[in-house]
Protein backbone atom coordinates (compact mmCIF):
# COMPACT_ATOMS: atom_id res chain seq x y z
CA UNK A 1 0.00 0.00 0.00
CA UNK A 2 2.82 2.39 0.92
CA UNK A 3 4.42 1.62 -2.48
CA UNK A 4 1.20 2.59 -4.26
CA UNK A 5 1.09 5.82 -2.23
CA UNK A 6 4.71 6.46 -3.11
CA UNK A 7 4.05 6.04 -6.83
CA UNK A 8 0.89 8.11 -6.64
CA UNK A 9 2.45 10.98 -4.67
CA UNK A 10 5.64 10.95 -6.76
CA UNK A 11 3.49 11.14 -9.87
CA UNK A 12 1.40 13.98 -8.49
CA UNK A 13 4.51 15.96 -7.60
CA UNK A 14 5.68 15.63 -11.22
CA UNK A 15 2.16 16.55 -12.20
CA UNK A 16 2.43 19.92 -10.44
CA UNK A 17 5.37 20.67 -12.74
CA UNK A 18 3.30 19.71 -15.77
CA UNK A 19 0.59 22.04 -14.49
CA UNK A 20 3.21 24.80 -14.30
CA UNK A 21 4.14 24.27 -17.96
CA UNK A 22 0.46 24.24 -18.90
CA UNK A 23 -0.18 27.43 -16.91
CA UNK A 24 1.89 29.49 -19.38
CA UNK A 25 -0.35 28.26 -22.20
CA UNK A 26 -3.56 28.80 -20.23
CA UNK A 27 -2.75 32.44 -19.41
CA UNK A 28 -2.18 33.36 -23.02
CA UNK A 29 -5.14 31.33 -24.25
CA UNK A 30 -7.44 33.05 -21.74
CA UNK A 31 -6.37 36.53 -22.80
CA UNK A 32 -6.07 36.14 -26.54
CA UNK A 33 -7.62 32.80 -27.50
CA UNK A 34 -4.26 31.81 -28.97
CA UNK A 35 -2.61 28.46 -28.42
CA UNK A 36 0.92 29.81 -28.05
CA UNK A 37 3.15 27.14 -29.52
CA UNK A 38 6.16 29.36 -28.70
CA UNK A 39 5.71 28.80 -24.93
CA UNK A 40 8.12 25.82 -25.04
CA UNK A 41 10.73 27.90 -26.90
CA UNK A 42 10.21 30.69 -24.35
CA UNK A 43 10.98 28.22 -21.54
CA UNK A 44 14.25 27.36 -23.30
CA UNK A 45 15.04 31.00 -24.07
CA UNK A 46 14.39 32.08 -20.47
CA UNK A 47 16.49 29.28 -18.98
CA UNK A 48 19.35 29.90 -21.43
CA UNK A 49 19.36 33.65 -20.76
CA UNK A 50 19.37 33.07 -17.01
CA UNK A 51 22.14 30.43 -17.07
CA UNK A 52 24.31 32.50 -19.42
CA UNK A 53 24.08 35.48 -17.06
CA UNK A 54 24.85 33.23 -14.10
CA UNK A 55 27.88 31.81 -15.94
CA UNK A 56 29.15 35.37 -16.47
CA UNK A 57 29.37 35.78 -12.71
CA UNK A 58 26.11 37.64 -11.99
CA UNK A 59 24.24 36.78 -8.81
CA UNK A 60 21.13 34.57 -8.86
CA UNK A 61 18.81 37.49 -8.09
CA UNK A 62 20.34 39.86 -10.65
CA UNK A 63 20.28 37.15 -13.33
CA UNK A 64 16.63 36.49 -12.50
CA UNK A 65 15.66 40.16 -12.69
CA UNK A 66 17.55 40.78 -15.95
CA UNK A 67 16.03 37.66 -17.53
CA UNK A 68 12.60 38.84 -16.47
CA UNK A 69 13.26 42.23 -18.10
CA UNK A 70 14.34 40.48 -21.31
CA UNK A 71 11.11 38.46 -21.26
CA UNK A 72 9.04 41.64 -20.86
CA UNK A 73 10.84 43.08 -23.92
CA UNK A 74 10.05 39.84 -25.77
CA UNK A 75 6.38 40.20 -24.76
CA UNK A 76 6.24 43.81 -25.99
CA UNK A 77 7.94 42.85 -29.27
CA UNK A 78 5.56 39.92 -29.77
CA UNK A 79 2.52 42.12 -29.14
CA UNK A 80 3.72 44.84 -31.50
CA UNK A 81 5.06 42.69 -34.34
CA UNK A 82 2.90 39.56 -34.21
CA UNK A 83 -0.35 40.01 -32.29
CA UNK A 84 -1.29 43.57 -33.26
CA UNK A 85 -0.87 43.15 -37.04
CA UNK A 86 -2.78 39.85 -36.88
CA UNK A 87 -5.66 41.13 -34.74
CA UNK A 88 -9.08 39.78 -35.82
CA UNK A 89 -7.47 37.02 -37.92
CA UNK A 90 -8.68 33.42 -37.51
CA UNK A 91 -7.14 31.45 -34.58
CA UNK A 92 -5.30 29.15 -37.00
CA UNK A 93 -3.39 32.17 -38.41
CA UNK A 94 -2.29 33.19 -34.92
CA UNK A 95 -1.37 29.60 -34.09
CA UNK A 96 0.83 29.41 -37.19
CA UNK A 97 2.38 32.75 -36.23
CA UNK A 98 3.33 31.37 -32.80
CA UNK A 99 4.77 28.32 -34.54
CA UNK A 100 6.97 30.66 -36.56
CA UNK A 101 7.79 32.61 -33.41
CA UNK A 102 8.86 29.38 -31.74
CA UNK A 103 11.33 28.61 -34.54
CA UNK A 104 12.58 32.21 -34.45
CA UNK A 105 13.18 32.20 -30.67
CA UNK A 106 14.95 28.83 -30.79
CA UNK A 107 17.09 30.00 -33.71
CA UNK A 108 18.01 33.23 -31.92
CA UNK A 109 18.87 31.29 -28.75
CA UNK A 110 21.09 28.93 -30.74
CA UNK A 111 22.78 31.87 -32.46
CA UNK A 112 23.55 33.68 -29.22
CA UNK A 113 24.33 30.85 -26.81
CA UNK A 114 25.30 27.92 -29.02
CA UNK A 115 23.97 24.39 -28.69
CA UNK A 116 25.95 22.98 -25.77
CA UNK A 117 24.22 21.73 -22.63
CA UNK A 118 24.53 24.08 -19.65
CA UNK A 119 24.72 22.40 -16.26
CA UNK A 120 22.74 24.24 -13.63
CA UNK A 121 22.17 23.65 -9.93
CA UNK A 122 19.28 25.24 -8.04
CA UNK A 123 20.87 24.14 -4.76
CA UNK A 124 18.10 21.68 -3.94
CA UNK A 125 19.35 18.19 -3.12
CA UNK A 126 17.78 15.07 -4.60
CA UNK A 127 18.00 13.28 -1.22
CA UNK A 128 15.02 11.16 -0.31
CA UNK A 129 12.71 12.38 2.41
CA UNK A 130 10.08 10.41 4.28
CA UNK A 131 6.47 11.47 4.55
CA UNK A 132 5.37 8.86 7.10
CA UNK A 133 6.11 5.55 5.43
CA UNK A 134 6.19 7.15 1.97
CA UNK A 135 9.56 7.90 0.38
CA UNK A 136 9.77 11.03 -1.79
CA UNK A 137 12.43 12.92 -3.72
CA UNK A 138 13.30 16.22 -1.96
CA UNK A 139 13.77 18.06 -5.29
CA UNK A 140 10.31 16.99 -6.43
CA UNK A 141 8.75 18.22 -3.19
CA UNK A 142 10.48 21.63 -3.28
CA UNK A 143 9.83 22.09 -7.02
CA UNK A 144 6.15 21.18 -6.54
CA UNK A 145 6.00 23.67 -3.63
CA UNK A 146 7.42 26.46 -5.82
CA UNK A 147 5.04 25.59 -8.66
CA UNK A 148 2.04 25.42 -6.33
CA UNK A 149 3.02 28.78 -4.78
CA UNK A 150 3.21 30.37 -8.22
CA UNK A 151 -0.15 28.96 -9.25
CA UNK A 152 -1.78 30.27 -6.05
CA UNK A 153 -0.13 33.68 -6.50
CA UNK A 154 -1.40 34.04 -10.06
CA UNK A 155 -4.85 32.76 -9.18
CA UNK A 156 -5.10 35.42 -6.46
CA UNK A 157 -3.81 38.19 -8.73
CA UNK A 158 -6.30 37.36 -11.46
CA UNK A 159 -9.13 36.57 -9.03
CA UNK A 160 -8.88 39.56 -6.70
CA UNK A 161 -7.92 42.37 -9.05
CA UNK A 162 -9.45 43.99 -12.10
CA UNK A 163 -6.67 42.48 -14.23
CA UNK A 164 -8.40 39.08 -14.31
CA UNK A 165 -11.66 40.62 -15.48
CA UNK A 166 -9.92 42.75 -18.10
CA UNK A 167 -8.04 39.69 -19.31
CA UNK A 168 -11.23 37.69 -19.85
CA UNK A 169 -13.00 40.65 -21.40
CA UNK A 170 -10.22 41.09 -23.97
CA UNK A 171 -10.29 37.36 -24.72
CA UNK A 172 -14.06 37.37 -25.26
CA UNK A 173 -14.37 40.50 -27.40
CA UNK A 174 -11.36 42.80 -27.92
CA UNK A 175 -13.41 45.45 -29.71
CA UNK A 176 -16.02 45.66 -26.95
CA UNK A 177 -13.22 45.69 -24.36
CA UNK A 178 -11.65 48.73 -26.05
CA UNK A 179 -15.06 50.40 -26.15
CA UNK A 180 -15.32 50.25 -22.35
CA UNK A 181 -11.83 51.65 -21.94
CA UNK A 182 -9.73 48.49 -21.50
CA UNK A 183 -6.34 48.84 -23.15
CA UNK A 184 -6.12 45.49 -24.91
CA UNK A 185 -2.51 46.02 -25.96
CA UNK A 186 -1.46 46.58 -22.37
CA UNK A 187 -3.43 43.54 -21.20
CA UNK A 188 -1.77 41.36 -23.85
CA UNK A 189 1.71 42.62 -22.96
CA UNK A 190 1.00 41.95 -19.29
CA UNK A 191 -0.25 38.44 -19.92
CA UNK A 192 2.63 37.54 -22.25
CA UNK A 193 5.05 38.94 -19.65
CA UNK A 194 3.46 36.85 -16.88
CA UNK A 195 3.58 33.81 -19.17
CA UNK A 196 7.28 34.65 -19.66
CA UNK A 197 7.74 34.71 -15.88
CA UNK A 198 6.05 31.30 -15.65
CA UNK A 199 8.33 30.08 -18.47
CA UNK A 200 11.37 31.28 -16.53
CA UNK A 201 10.37 29.42 -13.36
CA UNK A 202 9.52 26.35 -15.46
CA UNK A 203 12.86 26.58 -17.28
CA UNK A 204 14.80 26.83 -14.02
CA UNK A 205 13.11 23.83 -12.41
CA UNK A 206 13.23 21.63 -15.52
CA UNK A 207 16.71 22.93 -16.41
CA UNK A 208 18.04 22.04 -12.96
CA UNK A 209 16.77 18.51 -13.47
CA UNK A 210 17.60 17.87 -17.14
CA UNK A 211 20.30 20.48 -17.83
CA UNK A 212 19.57 23.62 -19.86
CA UNK A 213 19.52 22.29 -23.41
CA UNK A 214 17.41 22.50 -26.55
CA UNK A 215 15.23 19.53 -25.64
CA UNK A 216 13.81 21.81 -22.93
CA UNK A 217 11.53 23.38 -25.52
CA UNK A 218 9.85 19.97 -25.83
CA UNK A 219 8.22 20.43 -22.42
CA UNK A 220 5.36 21.65 -24.59
CA UNK A 221 4.64 17.97 -25.28
CA UNK A 222 4.09 17.44 -21.55
CA UNK A 223 1.67 20.35 -21.41
CA UNK A 224 -0.54 19.28 -24.31
CA UNK A 225 -2.36 16.37 -22.62
CA UNK A 226 -2.72 18.50 -19.48
CA UNK A 227 -4.40 21.24 -21.53
CA UNK A 228 -6.63 18.77 -23.35
CA UNK A 229 -7.79 17.21 -20.10
CA UNK A 230 -8.12 20.40 -18.06
CA UNK A 231 -9.59 22.63 -20.77
CA UNK A 232 -7.49 25.25 -22.53
CA UNK A 233 -8.66 28.30 -20.61
CA UNK A 234 -8.85 27.07 -17.04
CA UNK A 235 -6.17 27.52 -14.36
CA UNK A 236 -7.96 25.09 -12.00
CA UNK A 237 -8.29 22.67 -14.92
CA UNK A 238 -4.55 22.86 -15.58
CA UNK A 239 -3.77 22.07 -11.94
CA UNK A 240 -6.16 19.13 -11.69
CA UNK A 241 -5.17 17.76 -15.09
CA UNK A 242 -1.49 18.10 -14.20
CA UNK A 243 -2.08 15.95 -11.12
CA UNK A 244 -4.10 13.41 -13.14
CA UNK A 245 -1.46 13.20 -15.86
CA UNK A 246 1.43 12.97 -13.38
CA UNK A 247 -0.21 10.29 -11.28
CA UNK A 248 -1.57 8.46 -14.35
CA UNK A 249 1.73 8.21 -16.15
CA UNK A 250 3.61 6.97 -13.06
CA UNK A 251 0.96 4.37 -12.27
CA UNK A 252 1.00 3.24 -15.90
CA UNK A 253 4.79 3.09 -15.90
CA UNK A 254 4.90 0.95 -12.75
CA UNK A 255 1.90 -1.32 -13.27
CA UNK A 256 1.43 -1.46 -17.06
CA UNK A 257 5.06 -0.91 -18.10
CA UNK A 258 6.19 -4.48 -17.35
CA UNK A 259 3.30 -5.84 -19.48
CA UNK A 260 3.26 -3.38 -22.42
CA UNK A 261 6.87 -2.21 -22.46
CA UNK A 262 8.99 0.72 -21.32
CA UNK A 263 8.43 4.34 -22.40
CA UNK A 264 4.72 4.12 -21.64
CA UNK A 265 4.88 7.36 -19.61
CA UNK A 266 5.57 9.32 -22.80
CA UNK A 267 2.34 8.38 -24.57
CA UNK A 268 -0.01 7.27 -21.79
CA UNK A 269 -1.12 10.88 -20.95
CA UNK A 270 -2.30 11.25 -24.56
CA UNK A 271 -4.37 8.07 -24.24
CA UNK A 272 -5.91 9.49 -21.07
CA UNK A 273 -6.65 12.74 -22.90
CA UNK A 274 -8.29 10.99 -25.87
CA UNK A 275 -10.49 8.86 -23.60
CA UNK A 276 -11.58 11.94 -21.65
CA UNK A 277 -12.32 13.88 -24.84
CA UNK A 278 -14.87 11.22 -25.82
CA UNK A 279 -16.93 12.27 -22.79
CA UNK A 280 -15.87 15.89 -22.26
CA UNK A 281 -14.87 17.44 -25.61
CA UNK A 282 -13.99 20.75 -23.96
CA UNK A 283 -11.95 19.19 -21.16
CA UNK A 284 -12.87 18.96 -17.48
CA UNK A 285 -13.11 22.73 -16.92
CA UNK A 286 -13.33 23.99 -20.50
CA UNK A 287 -16.16 26.27 -21.52
CA UNK A 288 -18.46 24.68 -24.07
CA UNK A 289 -18.52 26.71 -27.29
CA UNK A 290 -21.90 28.30 -27.87
CA UNK A 291 -22.58 29.88 -31.23
CA UNK A 292 -25.68 31.40 -32.83
CA UNK A 293 -26.19 29.60 -36.16
CA UNK B 1 -25.05 54.98 -9.03
CA UNK B 2 -24.62 58.49 -7.64
CA UNK B 3 -27.14 60.68 -9.44
CA UNK B 4 -25.55 63.97 -8.41
CA UNK B 5 -21.99 63.71 -9.65
CA UNK B 6 -23.19 62.23 -12.85
CA UNK B 7 -25.84 64.84 -13.56
CA UNK B 8 -23.56 67.75 -12.74
CA UNK B 9 -21.13 66.71 -15.42
CA UNK B 10 -23.87 66.38 -17.99
CA UNK B 11 -25.19 69.83 -17.11
CA UNK B 12 -21.81 71.35 -17.90
CA UNK B 13 -21.17 74.14 -20.37
CA UNK B 14 -21.52 72.00 -23.49
CA UNK B 15 -24.82 72.79 -25.26
CA UNK B 16 -24.26 70.02 -27.74
CA UNK B 17 -23.12 66.63 -26.54
CA UNK B 18 -21.80 65.88 -30.01
CA UNK B 19 -21.14 67.72 -33.22
CA UNK B 20 -20.36 65.85 -36.41
CA UNK B 21 -18.95 68.12 -39.12
CA UNK B 22 -18.57 67.19 -42.79
CA UNK B 23 -17.67 63.56 -42.15
CA UNK B 24 -16.92 61.37 -45.15
CA UNK B 25 -16.27 57.65 -45.06
CA UNK B 26 -16.02 55.14 -47.86
CA UNK B 27 -15.14 51.47 -47.96
CA UNK B 28 -13.48 50.80 -51.29
CA UNK B 29 -15.65 52.59 -53.84
CA UNK B 30 -18.72 52.57 -51.61
CA UNK B 31 -19.39 55.97 -50.03
CA UNK B 32 -21.02 55.09 -46.69
CA UNK B 33 -21.14 58.56 -45.11
CA UNK B 34 -21.36 61.61 -47.37
CA UNK B 35 -20.42 65.02 -46.07
CA UNK B 36 -22.45 64.31 -42.96
CA UNK B 37 -23.00 67.02 -40.36
CA UNK B 38 -25.27 66.90 -37.35
CA UNK B 39 -25.53 68.05 -33.76
CA UNK B 40 -26.80 66.09 -30.77
CA UNK B 41 -28.22 68.34 -28.03
CA UNK B 42 -26.90 67.61 -24.53
CA UNK B 43 -29.26 65.82 -22.17
CA UNK B 44 -31.71 64.67 -24.82
CA UNK B 45 -32.59 61.59 -26.83
CA UNK B 46 -31.60 61.86 -30.48
CA UNK B 47 -32.81 59.10 -32.77
CA UNK B 48 -31.09 58.25 -36.00
CA UNK B 49 -33.36 56.50 -38.44
CA UNK B 50 -33.21 55.47 -42.05
CA UNK B 51 -33.53 52.44 -44.31
CA UNK B 52 -31.08 49.54 -44.08
CA UNK B 53 -27.68 50.54 -45.38
CA UNK B 54 -28.27 54.23 -44.65
CA UNK B 55 -25.06 54.39 -42.62
CA UNK B 56 -26.58 54.59 -39.11
CA UNK B 57 -24.38 51.98 -37.40
CA UNK B 58 -21.37 53.18 -39.37
CA UNK B 59 -21.93 56.67 -37.98
CA UNK B 60 -22.00 55.24 -34.45
CA UNK B 61 -18.76 53.38 -35.15
CA UNK B 62 -17.15 56.62 -36.29
CA UNK B 63 -18.36 58.51 -33.20
CA UNK B 64 -17.18 55.64 -30.99
CA UNK B 65 -13.75 55.57 -32.65
CA UNK B 66 -14.00 52.05 -34.04
CA UNK B 67 -13.94 53.45 -37.59
CA UNK B 68 -11.84 56.34 -38.74
CA UNK B 69 -13.49 58.61 -41.30
CA UNK B 70 -11.42 59.91 -44.21
CA UNK B 71 -12.29 63.55 -43.46
CA UNK B 72 -14.38 65.70 -41.15
CA UNK B 73 -14.45 66.46 -37.46
CA UNK B 74 -16.13 65.01 -34.38
CA UNK B 75 -16.53 67.25 -31.34
CA UNK B 76 -17.57 65.74 -28.02
CA UNK B 77 -18.96 68.08 -25.35
CA UNK B 78 -16.52 70.90 -24.75
CA UNK B 79 -13.43 68.95 -25.83
CA UNK B 80 -11.26 69.94 -28.76
CA UNK B 81 -12.54 68.64 -32.13
CA UNK B 82 -11.18 65.25 -33.18
CA UNK B 83 -9.91 65.61 -36.72
CA UNK B 84 -10.78 62.37 -38.48
CA UNK B 85 -8.09 62.70 -41.14
CA UNK B 86 -5.36 62.94 -38.48
CA UNK B 87 -6.50 60.77 -35.59
CA UNK B 88 -6.15 57.04 -35.74
CA UNK B 89 -8.87 54.75 -34.42
CA UNK B 90 -9.26 55.41 -30.73
CA UNK B 91 -12.27 53.69 -29.14
CA UNK B 92 -10.56 53.58 -25.74
CA UNK B 93 -9.86 57.33 -25.71
CA UNK B 94 -13.44 58.09 -26.73
CA UNK B 95 -14.60 55.93 -23.81
CA UNK B 96 -12.39 57.99 -21.52
CA UNK B 97 -14.21 61.14 -22.72
CA UNK B 98 -17.48 59.67 -21.42
CA UNK B 99 -18.96 57.77 -24.35
CA UNK B 100 -20.41 54.28 -23.90
CA UNK B 101 -22.30 52.18 -26.36
CA UNK B 102 -24.19 49.02 -27.24
CA UNK B 103 -23.72 47.19 -30.52
CA UNK B 104 -26.13 46.19 -33.28
CA UNK B 105 -24.80 42.64 -33.10
CA UNK B 106 -24.28 41.82 -29.43
CA UNK B 107 -20.73 42.36 -28.21
CA UNK B 108 -20.86 40.94 -24.70
CA UNK B 109 -18.18 39.09 -22.78
CA UNK B 110 -19.91 35.78 -23.26
CA UNK B 111 -17.96 33.66 -20.80
CA UNK B 112 -18.51 36.19 -17.99
CA UNK B 113 -21.59 36.36 -15.80
CA UNK B 114 -24.08 39.21 -16.10
CA UNK B 115 -22.63 40.74 -12.92
CA UNK B 116 -19.06 40.53 -14.23
CA UNK B 117 -20.07 42.08 -17.56
CA UNK B 118 -21.44 45.07 -15.65
CA UNK B 119 -18.35 45.14 -13.41
CA UNK B 120 -16.21 45.19 -16.55
CA UNK B 121 -18.20 48.23 -17.67
CA UNK B 122 -16.90 50.02 -14.53
CA UNK B 123 -13.30 49.63 -15.73
CA UNK B 124 -12.67 53.35 -16.20
CA UNK B 125 -14.37 54.19 -12.91
CA UNK B 126 -11.97 52.07 -10.81
CA UNK B 127 -9.24 54.24 -9.37
CA UNK B 128 -7.31 51.98 -6.99
CA UNK B 129 -4.20 50.26 -8.29
CA UNK B 130 -4.44 46.52 -8.96
CA UNK B 131 -1.69 45.92 -6.41
CA UNK B 132 -3.77 47.67 -3.73
CA UNK B 133 -6.74 45.53 -4.76
CA UNK B 134 -4.62 42.41 -4.48
CA UNK B 135 -3.36 43.40 -1.03
CA UNK B 136 -6.90 44.29 -0.01
CA UNK B 137 -5.91 47.76 1.28
CA UNK B 138 -8.74 49.70 3.00
CA UNK B 139 -9.21 52.24 0.18
CA UNK B 140 -9.37 49.45 -2.41
CA UNK B 141 -11.84 47.51 -0.25
CA UNK B 142 -14.02 50.60 0.15
CA UNK B 143 -13.98 51.15 -3.59
CA UNK B 144 -14.88 47.54 -4.21
CA UNK B 145 -17.84 47.72 -1.82
CA UNK B 146 -19.03 50.88 -3.57
CA UNK B 147 -18.60 49.21 -6.98
CA UNK B 148 -20.64 46.21 -5.85
CA UNK B 149 -23.47 48.52 -4.72
CA UNK B 150 -23.51 50.32 -8.06
CA UNK B 151 -23.53 47.03 -9.97
CA UNK B 152 -26.38 45.70 -7.80
CA UNK B 153 -28.36 48.89 -8.36
CA UNK B 154 -28.00 48.57 -12.13
CA UNK B 155 -28.98 44.90 -11.93
CA UNK B 156 -32.12 45.83 -9.99
CA UNK B 157 -33.07 48.76 -12.20
CA UNK B 158 -32.74 46.80 -15.42
CA UNK B 159 -34.44 43.74 -13.90
CA UNK B 160 -31.41 41.50 -14.31
CA UNK B 161 -30.92 40.32 -10.71
CA UNK B 162 -32.47 36.93 -11.44
CA UNK B 163 -29.70 36.11 -13.92
CA UNK B 164 -26.89 38.05 -12.22
CA UNK B 165 -24.55 35.11 -11.74
CA UNK B 166 -25.27 33.20 -14.95
CA UNK B 167 -22.90 33.37 -17.93
CA UNK B 168 -24.47 35.66 -20.51
CA UNK B 169 -24.12 33.05 -23.25
CA UNK B 170 -26.88 31.06 -21.52
CA UNK B 171 -29.41 33.89 -21.66
CA UNK B 172 -32.01 34.80 -24.28
CA UNK B 173 -31.26 37.45 -26.91
CA UNK B 174 -33.60 40.00 -25.33
CA UNK B 175 -31.95 39.67 -21.91
CA UNK B 176 -28.49 39.85 -23.45
CA UNK B 177 -29.53 43.15 -25.05
CA UNK B 178 -30.44 44.47 -21.58
CA UNK B 179 -27.10 43.25 -20.18
CA UNK B 180 -25.30 45.21 -22.87
CA UNK B 181 -27.24 48.33 -21.92
CA UNK B 182 -26.42 47.68 -18.25
CA UNK B 183 -22.71 47.36 -19.07
CA UNK B 184 -22.76 50.65 -20.98
CA UNK B 185 -24.63 52.34 -18.14
CA UNK B 186 -22.08 51.09 -15.60
CA UNK B 187 -19.52 53.45 -17.13
CA UNK B 188 -21.75 56.40 -16.10
CA UNK B 189 -21.47 57.84 -19.62
CA UNK B 190 -22.20 61.42 -20.63
CA UNK B 191 -23.14 60.20 -24.10
CA UNK B 192 -24.78 56.82 -24.60
CA UNK B 193 -24.90 55.26 -28.07
CA UNK B 194 -27.64 52.64 -28.42
CA UNK B 195 -27.56 50.63 -31.63
CA UNK B 196 -30.91 48.88 -32.02
CA UNK B 197 -31.28 48.09 -28.31
CA UNK B 198 -34.80 46.72 -28.86
CA UNK B 199 -34.00 44.28 -31.66
CA UNK B 200 -35.45 40.86 -30.92
CA UNK B 201 -37.77 42.13 -28.17
CA UNK B 202 -41.53 41.74 -28.01
CA UNK B 203 -43.90 44.70 -27.66
CA UNK B 204 -44.02 44.44 -23.86
CA UNK B 205 -40.22 44.28 -23.53
CA UNK B 206 -39.85 47.24 -25.92
CA UNK B 207 -42.24 49.32 -23.81
CA UNK B 208 -40.28 48.49 -20.65
CA UNK B 209 -36.96 49.36 -22.26
CA UNK B 210 -38.38 52.62 -23.59
CA UNK B 211 -39.25 53.58 -20.00
CA UNK B 212 -35.70 52.62 -18.92
CA UNK B 213 -34.12 54.78 -21.64
CA UNK B 214 -36.26 57.74 -20.71
CA UNK B 215 -35.33 57.28 -17.04
CA UNK B 216 -31.63 57.19 -17.88
CA UNK B 217 -31.97 60.56 -19.59
CA UNK B 218 -34.13 62.10 -16.86
CA UNK B 219 -32.20 60.83 -13.81
CA UNK B 220 -28.64 61.16 -15.02
CA UNK B 221 -28.93 63.83 -17.71
CA UNK B 222 -27.25 61.44 -20.11
CA UNK B 223 -27.33 62.41 -23.77
CA UNK B 224 -28.53 59.46 -25.82
CA UNK B 225 -28.23 58.57 -29.49
CA UNK B 226 -30.68 55.85 -30.42
CA UNK B 227 -30.79 53.80 -33.59
CA UNK B 228 -34.10 51.99 -33.83
CA UNK B 229 -36.17 50.56 -36.67
CA UNK B 230 -39.49 50.71 -34.83
CA UNK B 231 -40.61 54.17 -35.93
CA UNK B 232 -43.47 54.18 -33.42
CA UNK B 233 -40.99 53.80 -30.55
CA UNK B 234 -38.72 56.44 -32.06
CA UNK B 235 -41.50 59.01 -32.38
CA UNK B 236 -42.62 58.45 -28.79
CA UNK B 237 -39.11 58.50 -27.29
CA UNK B 238 -36.91 60.90 -29.23
CA UNK B 239 -36.59 64.63 -28.62
CA UNK B 240 -34.73 65.04 -31.88
CA UNK B 241 -34.64 62.84 -34.98
CA UNK B 242 -32.05 62.67 -37.75
CA UNK B 243 -32.89 60.76 -40.93
CA UNK B 244 -30.16 59.25 -43.07
CA UNK B 245 -30.39 57.73 -46.51
CA UNK B 246 -27.41 56.40 -48.47
CA UNK B 247 -25.04 58.04 -45.99
CA UNK B 248 -26.61 61.50 -46.39
CA UNK B 249 -28.68 63.43 -43.91
CA UNK B 250 -32.04 64.02 -45.56
CA UNK B 251 -33.90 65.52 -42.61
CA UNK B 252 -33.75 66.42 -38.94
CA UNK B 253 -36.13 67.85 -36.39
CA UNK B 254 -38.82 66.76 -33.96
CA UNK B 255 -41.26 63.90 -34.58
CA UNK B 256 -43.90 66.09 -36.21
CA UNK B 257 -41.40 67.65 -38.65
CA UNK B 258 -40.04 64.25 -39.63
CA UNK B 259 -43.50 62.72 -40.12
CA UNK B 260 -44.33 65.27 -42.78
CA UNK B 261 -40.93 65.70 -44.39
CA UNK B 262 -41.26 64.96 -48.14
CA UNK B 263 -37.79 63.41 -48.52
CA UNK B 264 -38.38 61.12 -45.55
CA UNK B 265 -41.69 60.01 -46.98
CA UNK B 266 -40.05 59.44 -50.35
CA UNK B 267 -37.21 57.42 -48.79
CA UNK B 268 -39.53 55.23 -46.75
CA UNK B 269 -42.42 54.96 -49.20
CA UNK B 270 -40.00 54.54 -52.07
CA UNK B 271 -38.41 51.65 -50.26
CA UNK B 272 -41.82 50.16 -49.48
CA UNK B 273 -42.80 50.39 -53.15
CA UNK B 274 -39.53 48.82 -54.26
CA UNK B 275 -40.01 45.97 -51.77
CA UNK B 276 -43.60 45.49 -52.89
CA UNK B 277 -42.51 45.31 -56.55
CA UNK B 278 -39.76 42.84 -55.65
CA UNK B 279 -42.27 40.68 -53.77
CA UNK B 280 -44.63 40.74 -56.74
CA UNK B 281 -41.75 39.82 -59.02
CA UNK B 282 -40.86 36.82 -56.86
CA UNK B 283 -44.49 35.64 -56.82
CA UNK B 284 -44.77 36.03 -60.57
Amino acid sequence: MSFLCEVLLGGMLSGVLYALVALGFVLIYRASGVFNFAQGATVLFAALTFVSLLERGLSFLLSFVITLAVLVVLAITTERLVLRPLANRPPITLFMATLGLSVLIEGAAQLVWGTQVHGFDLGISEDPIFLGPVLLNRFDVVAAGIAAGLVILLTLVFGLTRIGLALRAVADDPQAAESIGINQHRVLILVWSVAGFVALVTGLIWGARLGVQFSLSLVVLKALPVLLIGGFGSISGAILAGLIVGAGEKLAEVYLGPIIGTGIENWFPYVLAIILLWFKPDGLFGQAQVARV
Amino acid sequence: MSDDGFKNRADGVARDALRVSAVNLSFGGNQVLQDLSLAVPAGGITAIIGPNGAGKSTLLNVINGLYQAQSGQITLFDHAPIDQAIQTRHARRIAELGVARTFQNLALFKTLSVRDNIRAGRHLREKSHWFAQWLGLPAARREKRCEEEVVQQILDELRLTLWADLPVCELSYGIQKRVELARALAAEPRLLLLDEPMAGMNVHEKAELAVDIRQIRDRFGTSIILIEHDVKVVFSLADHIVVLDYGRKIAEGDAETIRQHPEVLAAYLGRAKREQRQAEGVQA
